[in-house]
């Protein structure tokens, strides 16, 4: 079944479960009932989605029925699907760690029709093929995640939502002034009509302000070094079922982004933008690292991290080669389904200590009585090391390569010399963690939160790297299709 | 030849590992000693041990085995396994000593409950080191390289109680796992220069490989890697940091199988990389320093596991070294090393072990005499000990020769050849004034300690290591031990390439290396007749000299730095927002390339221009104001004047419905940031207030250059955009032709937002009603929990705050009276009893006809919304909950947004796309007023209203009453 | 003429509220948030293609404005005023929290 319905799907469905939740918000046992029922179903209508485009091609939802680039085009074409359908496999992952976990927040009425919220937003702003929709969705998504974390049971939860909320408003702030001058400049909105109008005409005087200020979007968004601040803080003091999400697949909107950039929106300029992104992914892999080897908590390490991880996918986003962009997409996902396990992982070792905190102090030989978290954390840590068997192994394989191909060899070194950190800074949590003895006074709480989410994550994960050809394949297909953007064009304007 | 079963080694030491840890489960451990269940597993290594010697006459005979599996296809990487004469001989080492080390660890550990995981890790290093060595392409290679490295992590780490432990785990890790990435850094340049991944063609490309001007980096990273692992000079630090590993693991690992892996590695890639001046510079200078320190440093150790592990690094840097030599004797020299090495090192590890375990002591300050209470150890240790000194007739002796002889050899230059040829003889001597070191202070002698009893260990515990012993007797022996000679032989080929004779024989006449060992021997001897003044001055010699000094300063410097970086994240938002805008800055004026634009525009003045000049000045006049107002309140009301101008602005632009909904939401937010201030204590205002201008003058200035830099960028960009006017705009002549026929509206902006563009509009509504949501549920549900603090804090510091302080009489008047706090006159309440039903009317009328003049359901809802505002400054919160029942917001949001979906799915049913436009009038027939349409854009509309309604219900019930009692 | 004051007021406007953002005093930044809103609207609005006469209706002749802005403008202001309540709920929170409603006091996150 290849019909374009399928394409709005994955954003429907959670807000239809959104608004049951609602309506039910006296009954809580019903509302993460259905709620569950519903991400589940919109994540078998991704997957769905996924496959009949990965066969039969790219799919466009006109929305009611007005032809682009006059109307809101929702575009399903391989990439999207693969970004959709690796976030809702996440987020829902992610419910059902807030399902088995103990925080006090999930049990808010308000708790379950935002992770909605948050997953319908996340999926329409991969799908969005209008630059002012994607900016409404992306709206949606900051709100949602500000509530949930504002909320959270951690008392500097409000400090976290409200900083975010700033300089996210600030992001659309320029994200709106981009629009502005790009409609200014081309007179429309839709991306493939952009595309096609900006690549044979980029002279126009708005252009560069335009291309800058979308870069900076994106850059927030994505948590790029300078402009991460948000990031940490807001990781760490969110919810864990949250905070899973937002460093994991949330900030992988601005990688879509750029993906979208380099190879859809600004063709002309691409060169220069991927110049960018290689410089600044190099600093942000040495910043993160350094970060995340020198902080005092768990869950901000995995934050810090996840600014160094993003930095090796902007390198790889930026070479632009095909093998690169591949070795991008399977960066993406690997950091993606790794990240929230990790975060899981360390707050269900937060809810295993006497006072509900992540700082390592607070965590020191906690695991003496986890052996099993332990091994998952363990493996988990070998993962986002790239240490082989596991899936990150196959990540850091094609960047290599594809930066030999490249010839890229001073990148190369660099990438080299800071994968290093990410070894030392995970060995060094895991010993605290578990292997030094816990001090004396220390008492922990029986039972934590449920590890199911995680040790799916990491099965997957294992999975992924023992037999890591139906990813490699994907990839490729992935990065065919960006760098194809005539496809993309023809699908939503058709002729 | 392709080998089915190749793969056969590896799964029976992985299922011994599962083995292992199923042998954990407590009903299984409670049941199985540890000798027992030692001697069951050890039957998986033996049996892996035993198909290799199997396969041992193919092997002989010259032909490799082969086994393939297919991997990730699409990067043409298949798993290989490849076994030749060279990977024989050390999955015979690691099979064979595996199954002894394993046998001897259940003794170490007797009574142990805890050894299963011991064992379990052990077992998973032997499935990665035979991986290593049977690996028949290099990612295979690669991915059982770092297996050993992170498997030998957790056995070093074993004790986890101790900190030494942990620190030596995360050296060897550091160290090793640098040297991974550089391998995978080297193999895959290998792999992209001589395109392929496997042996077969990567080694038969050594005349691309070597003609690349990318040769030195890819032998730097190849030699890097393998220095790091075969813990070369000044890498070496790890192994003696390592040898806080149970024995037995150091006894596997760290002589006789992983450290030996960068020498397989050299020897695997020297057909491919080797025989070049660079190759022979590398490999000779680092492995004679090795050579060198290692038989220096060995001396000098009081810890016997000190001492082995630097004599095992004296070693790995002979071995090296030979690599390096590239004659046929060297390699021939490099294979009887590893050999003799592995037999003598592991035995003497292990009784090292045996020598601990039942003495309680490593040091040779407090041992001696032992031969009397541990007979059996000694006489086992002895041939072992002389083995390690090279004296005939063990195997160790042959080595020796072999080494001299390969340093003797014709084909190097002579100069090198001498040094080279004195430093294997000083190292010699050394070697063999530790081994009698080992002998004398250990089991001869008169005991120096009167604590220290040894005695006997259980029998089974000197199996392993008397096998071993008896090896390096009976191969030095054995006259021509013809197999052996001719797996060394094959082994030496498939390094050196070329083909290698091989004889063992001890007696080969008076011969050079034969003259030179006796050199060696007797300064050997005498060194160990000197050996306590000589360790003394060892020990006064440059005691600040110590390699795991830089390593220490190396860790600190990092984590200094990291700490330093971390420090970026300071917490305040102002910076984080400062630096940013600075960034942004600074990448406009890099990259931004501003217009510059030529004119100042061209619009013609008409009579409105007075009234636009005069509130554009307004505008900005009264936001300006906003920042010098002292009070908050006034500069409110500045903000909202100035909301008002921007919202005639627009009207002039002219945009009415843009003008309208500016207005009404500028009402609704000063109403609420009113609000707001009620809530927020005076006083915190009054101190926050100090600050406003209290900073450094810099920051002032910062902050006006930052905003000023802003300004202009916009201000440019406005322009630029302005005076392109009239442009051609792609989507407008569309709308504006198809608004009446296609969406029936003659207000084009309308139809947009409800109709061509009416999921923007969708998605806004839920973003606003997501904001209602917000607000209710943080004043709900975190303000309890601050106020649960509050309290408490309060109870502390009595009325520090009094405001917060709950149900003082500030509140008291909010709950029972207006928000305002005094009681309005009665005409007030009547008018906001008339008010609410005539608003909810002109509402509704503002949705019907919204199509055709200016409003939609959004002001509609916000008109209603600030009637019911209006009623909780009259009634308060408690009355107006009471007498407006249905002002329910979770159910008023939900019922909303299922209006607006339903819709969108109706009239996807209908229309047959979401969001589809209907007419449901004419679709059920209904005949209607002109002008009043009730089609799916008017229920959309309803929608709007209604998450309007729920939204700023929520927003002032929360705000207009934080204090829940609940 | 009146091209130039519309961008150097917008611009002004724009500087304000950055100022303002970047005060100490949170009901100061939260101000100068709705300031930098109103400016970026004015802007979005400004970048419509044509120059406008009459209103964007079906019925009125002549030279019409550029209805798609508007649209945009519109749902802008909606989101900008949601954002801004939220905003204001928290600044409420953090001084219950932090006891402050200055800016760089709220700083318990941190390395």
């Amino acid at each position: 079944m290849h019909t374009p319905h399928l394409v709005i799907l994955p954003i429907l469905i959670p807000l239809v479960g959104a608004t049951m939740g609602m309506l039910l918000w006296r009954r809580r046992r019903w509302q993460a009932f259905t709620s569950a029922a519903t991400l589940l179903l919109s994540l078998l209508g991704a997957v769905l989605l996924l496959v009949s485009v990965w066969r039969q091609g790219p799919l466009v939802f006109q929305l009611g029925g007005w032809p682009a680039p006059f109307g809101i085009s929702l575009v399903g074409d391989l990439t999207a699907a693969t970004f959709v359908v690796m976030a809702q496999v996440v987020l829902m992952t992610g419910l059902i760690y807030a399902l088995g976990c103990h925080d006090r927040c999930v049990l808010y009425p308000v708790f379950y029709p935002l992770f909605l919220f948050l997953t319908a937003s996340l999926t329409g702003s991969f799908l969005t093929g209008d630059i002012f929709n994607l900016f409404v969705f992306a709206e949606l998504m900051v709100i949602a995640a500000t509530v949930l974390t504002a909320l959270a049971d951690d008392r500097s939860g409000v400090e976290a939502a409200y900083k975010y909320f700033y300089i996210s408003l600030l992001a659309s702030i320029l994200w709106l002034s981009a629009v502005g001058s790009l409609y200014a400049s081309y007179g429309t909105l839709n991306m493939a009509d952009l595309a096609r109008r900006l690549a044979a005409d980029p002279s126009p005087p708005l252009v560069p302000a335009a291309l800058v200020l979308m870069t900076v979007f994106f850059m927030i968004k994505g948590a790029v070094v300078p402009f991460h601040f948000w990031q940490p803080d807001f990781h760490a003091a969110a919810p864990t079922a949250v905070s899973a999400m937002l460093s994991s697949v949330v900030v992988k909107l601005g990688i879509y982004g750029f993906l979208r950039m380099t190879t859809l929106l600004f063709q002309p300029q691409a060169s220069l933008l991927r110049d960018w992104l290689v410089a600044f992914g190099l600093v942000g892999v040495f910043f993160g690292g350094l970060t995340a080897l020198g902080t005092h908590n768990l869950k901000r390490m995995l934050a810090y991290s996840t600014l160094a991880q993003i930095g090796f996918i902007l390198v790889g986003i930026g070479w632009g080669t095909p093998l690169a962009l591949s070795a991008a997409v399977v960066l993406t996902i690997n950091h993606s389904l790794i990240k929230a396990a990790l975060l899981m992982l360390a707050g269900a070792m937060a809810s295993r200590a006497a006072v509900k905190s992540a700082a390592f102090a607070n965590l020191v030989g906690l695991g003496k009585g986890a052996p099993f978290p332990g091994v998952l954390f363990f493996l988990g840590g070998m993962t986002l090391a790239g240490i082989p068997p596991m899936n990150g192994f196959v990540g850091k394989l094609l960047l290599f390569r594809s930066g030999i191909l490249a010839a890229a060899y001073p990148a190369l070194a660099a990438v080299g010399v800071a994968g290093i950190l990410t070894l030392l800074y995970v060995t060094r949590a895991f010993q605290t963690i578990w292997w030094e003895p816990a001090p004396a006074e220390a008492k922990t709480k029986a039972g934590g939160d449920r590890l199911l989410a995680p040790a799916l994550l990491i099965a997957l994960c294992l999975l992924l790297g023992l037999w890591a050809e139906p990813l490699l394949a994907l990839a490729d297909a992935v990065s065919a299709s960006l760098l194809n953007p005539s496809a993309y064009i023809h699908a939503v304007l058709g002729s | 030849m392709p080998d089915a079963l190749l793969w056969l080694p590896l799964g029976l030491s992985l299922i011994a590992a599962g083995l292992a840890a199923l042998w954990g489960l407590p009903t299984v451990n409670r049941r199985l000693t540890n000798t027992r269940a030692a001697w069951l597993l050890a039957l998986m290594p033996l049996a892996a041990f035993l198909f290799l010697l199997f396969r041992l006459p193919p092997v002989l005979a010259g032909s490799g085995l082969i086994w393939r599996q297919a991997w990730m296809p699409s990067l043409d990487i298949t798993a290989t396994l490849y076994l030749d004469g060279l990977s024989m001989l050390f999955a015979l080492l690691v099979s064979g000593i595996g199954t002894l080390v394993v046998i001897y660890s259940g003794y170490y550990f007797r009574g142990d409950a805890g050894a299963w995981r011991f064992l379990c890790y052990l077992l998973l290093f032997m499935t990665t080191m035979l991986g290593l060595v049977l690996a028949g392409d290099v990612i295979t290679l690669f991915v059982f390289w770092e297996g050993t490295s992170v498997t030998s992590f957790l056995l070093i780490g074993y004790k986890t109680k101790d900190e030494e432990a942990r620190r030596g785990a995360f050296k060897a890790l550091f160290i090793t796992g640098g040297g991974g990435i550089a391998l995978l850094a080297g193999l895959l340049f290998m792999a992209v220069l001589a395109g392929g991944t496997d042996y077969a063609t990567l080694l038969h490309r050594r005349d691309v490989l070597i003609s690349t001007p990318l040769y030195p980096v890819v032998l730097g990273l190849i030699a890097f890697c393998a220095f790091t692992k075969s813990a070369q000079t000044p890498a070496h630090i790890w192994l003696p940091a390592a040898m806080v590993a149970p024995t037995p693991a150091s006894a596997y690992l760290h002589s006789a199988t992983m450290v030996k892996a960068g020498v397989y590695l050299l020897a695997r890639l020297y057909p491919a990389l080797g025989g070049t001046e660079l190759w022979f510079a590398v490999l000779t200078v680092f492995g004679l320093l090795t050579m060198l320190t290692g038989a220096y440093l060995g001396l000098k150790q009081n810890d016997l596991k000190a001492l082995l592990a630097y004599s095992t690094v004296s070693q790995l840097g002979a071995m090296v070294m030979l690599v390096g030599a590239e004659t046929a004797v060297a390699f021939k020299a490099v294979i009887v090393g590893i050999l003799a090495h592995a037999l003598y090192k592991g035995a003497l590890f292990l009784l090292v072990g045996i020598v601990d375990h039942e003495t309680g002591t490593r040091d040779l300050r407090r041992l001696g005499g032992l031969r009397g209470t541990m007979p059996r150890t000694a006489i086992v240790t002895i041939p072992a000990a002389l083995s390690m000194a090279g004296l005939p007739p063990l195997f160790g002796f042959l080595a020796k020769e072999t080494l001299l002889a390969s340093v003797t050899h014709p084909q190097l230059p002579p100069l090198i050849g001498t040094l080279l040829t004195a430093a294997a003889v000083m190292a010699g001597a050394l070697l063999l004034a530790q081994a009698g070191l080992l002998l004398s202070d250990v089991f001869f002698g008169r005991p120096r300690d009167p604590h220290i009893h040894g005695h006997e260990p259980p029998r089974g515990m000197l199996v392993a290591p008397a096998i071993l012993t008896a090896l390096s007797l009976i191969l030095g022996l054995l006259p021509e031990p013809i197999p052996l000679a001719t797996l060394i032989a094959v082994a030496a080929k498939a390094a050196y390439g070329a083909t290698v004779k091989v004889s063992l024989a001890i007696w080969a006449g008076i011969t050079v290396p034969f003259v030179l060992s006796i050199v060696a021997v007797s300064l050997g001897g005498l060194i160990w007749g000197f050996r306590h003044p000589l360790r003394r001055r060892q020990e006064a010699l440059w005691p600040w000299l110590r390699l795991d000094a830089v390593y220490e300063g190396v860790w600190q410097g990092l984590m200094g730095v990291a700490r330093l970086s971390t420090r970026s994240q300071a917490g305040q938002l102002r910076r984080y927002l400062i630096l940013m805008l600075l960034a942004l800055t600074t990448m406009m004026l890099l990259w931004g390339d501003l217009p510059r634009p030529t004119t100042l525009g061209s619009e013609p003045l008409d009579d409105l221009t007075l009234l636009r000049v005069f509130t554009l000045v307004l505008a900005t006049g009264a936001a300006a104001l906003s920042i010098f107002l002292v009070r908050d309140f006034f500069a409110i009301l500045a903000l909202s004047v100035s909301g008002l101008g921007v919202a005639v602005i627009m009207a002039l632009e002219p945009a009415p419905d843009v003008a309208l909904v500016q207005i009404v939401v500028d009402l609704l937010s000063v109403v609420l940031l009113t609000l707001a201030l009620a809530i927020i204590p005076r006083e915190q205002r009054r101190r926050a207030w100090e600050f406003t201008f209290r900073q450094t003058r810099w920051g002032l200035v910062r902050d006006g250059l930052i905003a000023g830099a802003g300004g202009v960028a916009i201000a440019i960009l406005t322009l630029a955009a302005l005076i392109a006017r009239p442009r051609t705009s792609i989507v407008t002549p569309y709308y504006e032709a198809n608004a009446k026929s296609l969406a029936g509206a003659s207000d084009i902006v309308g139809a947009i937002i409800v109709d061509f563009r009416g999921f923007d509009t969708l998605i806004e509504i839920l973003v606003f009603s997501l904001g209602g949501l917000g607000v209710f549920a943080l004043l709900r549900y975190a303000t309890r929990r601050e106020r649960r603090q509050a309290e408490m804090l309060l109870a502390s510091s009595a009325g520090e705050n009094p405001s917060l302080a709950p149900g003082t009489s500030e509140l008291h008047d909010k709950l029972v009276m207006g928000i305002g706090g005094i009681r309005p006159s009665p005409f007030i309440r009547m008018l906001a009893q008339v008010l609410l039903p005539l608003m909810m009317v002109v509402a509704i009328v503002q949705m019907m006809y919204g199509h055709e003049q200016a409003g939609d359901g959004f002001t509609a809802g916000v008109i209603i919304s600030l009637i019911i505002a209006f009623w909780y400054v009259a009634f308060g919160y408690e009355e107006t909950r009471r007498q407006l029942p249905w002002l329910q917001p979770f159910p008023l949001v939900g019922m909303a947004l299922t209006l607006a979906l339903g819709n969108g799915l109706v009239a996807a049913m209908l229309s047959g796309s979401f969001f589809g436009r209907v007419d449901y009038g004419q679709w059920l027939g209904l005949g209607l007023p002109r002008g009043f349409s009730f089609s799916s854009s008017f229920v959309f509309e309803l929608a709007i209203c209604l998450t309007v309604l729920g939204g700023v219900a929520l927003m002032l019930a929360a705000l207009g009453h934080p204090q829940d009692k609940r | 003429m009146l091209d130039l004051l519309k961008a150097l007021t917008i611009g002004a406007m724009f500087g304000i509220g950055l100022f303002q953002l970047l005060r100490r005093n949170v009901i100061r930044s939260a101000i100068g948030l709705m300031v930098l809103t109103n400016a970026v609207n004015l802007f979005l609005l400004m970048t419509g293609a044509y120059r406008g006469r009459v209103a964007a209706y079906v019925t009125l002749s002549g030279e019409r404005s550029d209805a798609l802005p508007q649209a945009l403008v519109l749902t802008a202001i909606v989101i900008g005023m949601a954002g801004f309540v939220l905003v204001l709920a928290m600044l409420y929170v953090l001084a219950l929290r932090y006891r402050t409603a200055d800016a760089d006091d709220i700083d318990e996150l941190k390395h």
